[in-house]
């Protein structure tokens, strides 16, 4: 749907980052030595984490990892938006907020005086949110942090015109078609089953029950999976801190109650 | 009359995250400097309290992308002194390789993607590789090979995940470490060469004695396992770090920053090498001395080069690790211990200086209190002091030169923005 190739050469690109971890912009850099090849088909017109030269929009797309926590990172994202014909969430902080929005289910001003003390009064932290709660996003690349190989495939996707298509499916498909053994039938706390898939079920590869980064998948039964966690007498406190991890503040888990 | 000039970096690029930079000038002097982070905050110490023992280490790795490791290591460290966990050699080793891949891994993207483009005059490392096409694949081949380190054995490269309390949930197979055994011996000369091409930069002509603080080994060079120690006031006891370390919040910036005795300090790898520069790999050392330059140092601009050093030591380190991995049958371990109440503080070597998490755990596990203090808080105040110490011998430059110049002396720092609040941005401006 969207025609990105420029008729006026490369694709203009611009990597930016708001509050996080810098993992996510880290894992482009990763992606060498595949950059050195994309940099002949794409423009990195604004990428201050790697380069001193750089300029504003517009932008064909926009890749912006992180969470918006200040009200300086709202207009800075409003102006993003603004420049950029297609804006990508770099990650779980741009798509939910990320680990920093489990402080949203307290007082946040209370969080910054116990973190600053009384010194940091000139600090602004307003609660974790993803990006769109202040701007349209078009694509959604989740993951704490995003696999590599999808910022090749989104971008791939563009260069040829076509709508980068995210999967409608959970975690556990990925893991049933590698075969990896079953944590949840062990008893313990996976969330593959209400998880976007996406990772190729990283952690349930090296038996770690998947912490839910990628966030809920669109026809997530959460319902039947909380009745699924308590019958293998997993305590409430667990499973809700569980949903309050890496996607605390996606709309489906915000308000999530678990008795 | 007296010359004003106010000088501001307003958004630095080339480091982790957003950051900047104010500085007001009176005759060439610096009167006021203020080293500003302002990406947002994050209040880590401030969630963690009510997270169950085990989250701590995988949500602390996500304080930085580029040290997700060290975070990890460091919080599974403190972890198990709160609960007087011990791990098995097999654990140590393991771990002591993942670290070896994320030193490795920021060091070069430091010292040969974000500040040798200042030495070579390129605006990138892309755009170095027009010219220094050889330089930069033996960098992007070690920085892959960090990364690879931390997909064997971490399970990814950025924010492990393997790493668990009391051991590794998964233990990488002889295949995969012997893959790896085989990238280290192809990269050592290599590696090796790049200790000649820093040696041979030409570093700025500034010295500055501060405080160097890190860990002292005693028969190693250590990232792990070691006391903390001070040049100026040698071991110094961790139970005791908030007598010896002051942490403030500048009225201008998102992150914190120390001083000791009133007075910043330093941390990273020149404080490293300055303390342990006789624990380095002896061919290291040899290649060291050929380039006349010596350790202990005062120029924050040998940083890097001291960053590179380590790189050499650590290939070498590496190599000695997966030759004794292979004499060993590695197995899967289930570690048990009890969930009690306690404290823990740990402090290890992140790539940019070091790392120190406290956490107190109830009896169920549950997290009271948490405080971290990172290597870019430590060394804040100790930039700023650099800069006003600088700044005289700037006299008489363009200010798009004194930009440049204080630009590279921030870089030098590797300053990562994420891990302060966690972000760097410089702006000169004449009033």
């Amino acid at each position: 749907m969207i025609f990105l190739v420029s008729d006026k050469g490369k694709l203009k690109v611009a990597i930016l980052g708001l509050t996080c971890c810098g993992g996510c912009q880290l894992e482009i850099l990763n992606l060498e030595p595949v950059l050195l090849d994309l940099v002949e088909v794409i423009e990195l017109v604004n990428f201050p984490e790697a380069q001193s030269e750089n300029k504003d929009g517009p932008y064909d797309v926009a890749f912006v990892e992180g969470s918006v926590t200040t009200r300086e990172e709202i207009e800075r994202i409003k102006n993003i938006r603004k420049e950029s014909k297609f804006l990508v969430a770099l990650g779980t902080c741009a798509c939910y907020g990320g680990v920093q929005s489990i402080r949203n289910f307290g007082d946040v001003e209370e969080a910054r005086k116990q973190v600053y003390d009384d010194d940091g009064s000139h600090i602004d932290a307003l609660p974790a949110t993803g990006l769109d709660e202040h701007v349209n996003v078009d694509y959604y690349m989740r993951g704490c942090p995003v696999d590599r190989s999808e910022i090749v495939d989104v971008l791939t996707s563009l260069l040829i015109g076509k709508t980068p298509e995210p999967k409608h499916y959970s975690v556990c498909v990925e893991c049933k078609l590698a075969e990896y053994a079953c944590l949840l039938n062990e008893g313990k706390l996976c969330m593959g089953p209400v998880t976007n898939a996406g990772c190729k079920a990283r952690c349930p590869a090296v038996s770690v029950p998947c912490d839910g980064c990628r966030g809920p998948y669109d026809q997530a039964n959460l319902e039947s999976f909380i009745e699924i966690l308590k019958e293998k007498k997993i305590s409430v406190e667990d499973i809700l801190r569980k949903f309050r991890m890496y996607t605390s503040w996606a709309p489906q888990y915000r308000n999530l109650k678990v008795i | 009359m007296k010359m004003k000039q106010s000088i501001a970096i307003d958004h630095f690029t080339r480091v982790e995250g957003h950051g900047r930079l104010f500085l007001e000038l009176e005759d060439g002097e610096a009167k006021n400097v203020q080293l500003s982070i302002f990406e947002g905050p994050r209040l880590f110490e401030a969630f963690l309290k009510g997270r169950k023992y085990d989250e701590v280490p995988p949500l602390v790795s996500r304080i930085c992308g580029i040290c997700s490791a060290s975070h990890i290591l460091t919080g599974l460290e403190t972890v198990e002194n709160a609960m007087d966990i011990q791990v098995s050699d097999q654990t140590r080793l393991l771990r002591e390789l993942l670290d070896i891949g994320e030193i490795v891994q920021s060091n070069v993207l430091h010292a040969c993607f974000l500040a040798l483009p200042d030495y070579l005059g390129a605006p990138s490392a892309i755009a170095l590789a027009d010219n220094h096409k050889e330089l930069v694949k033996t960098s992007l081949e070690l920085k892959d090979l960090g990364n690879n380190i931390a997909r064997i054995v971490g399970g990814r490269a950025v924010h492990p995940i393997t790493t668990k309390i009391g051991g590794f949930s998964k233990i990488p197979s002889k295949n995969s470490l012997e893959a790896l055994e085989n990238s280290f011996k192809n990269l050592k000369d290599r590696a090796l060469n790049l200790v000649e091409v820093f040696g041979s930069l030409k570093y700025p002509d500034f010295e500055r004695e501060t405080d160097y603080v890190a860990l002292k080994g005693d028969k190693k060079y250590e990232f792990l396992d070691a006391p903390l120690a001070s040049s100026k006031e040698g071991i110094l006891e961790l139970s005791k770090y908030k007598e010896y370390i002051e942490e403030y919040t500048p009225p201008y910036s998102n992150s914190k920053a120390c001083k000791r005795n009133g007075k910043g300090f330093m941390a990273g790898a020149l404080s490293r090498m300055n303390l342990n520069h006789d624990l380095i790999d002896d061919e290291v050392k040899s290649l060291v001395e050929r380039t006349g330059i010596e350790f202990p140092n005062k120029n924050p601009y040998l940083i890097s080069f001291a960053q590179i050093i380590e790189v050499a030591h650590l290939i070498k380190r590496g190599i000695e690790i997966l030759e004794e991995l292979k004499n060993t049958e590695l197995k899967p371990e289930k570690n048990s211990f009890k969930i009690k109440e306690g404290e823990g503080i740990a402090v290890t070597e992140a790539p940019r200086g070091a790392l120190l998490h406290h956490y107190k755990f109830d009896d169920k596990g549950i997290v009271e209190y948490a405080n971290i203090i990172t290597p870019t808080c430590m060394n804040n105040r100790n930039i700023e002091e650099d800069i006003i110490a600088y700044t005289p011998q700037l006299q008489g430059k363009t200010e798009e030169e004194i930009t440049f110049e204080l630009h590279k002396l921030i870089r030098a720092y590797d300053p990562c923005i994420s891990c302060s609040t966690h972000t760097l941005q410089i702006d000169l401006k004449s009033k």
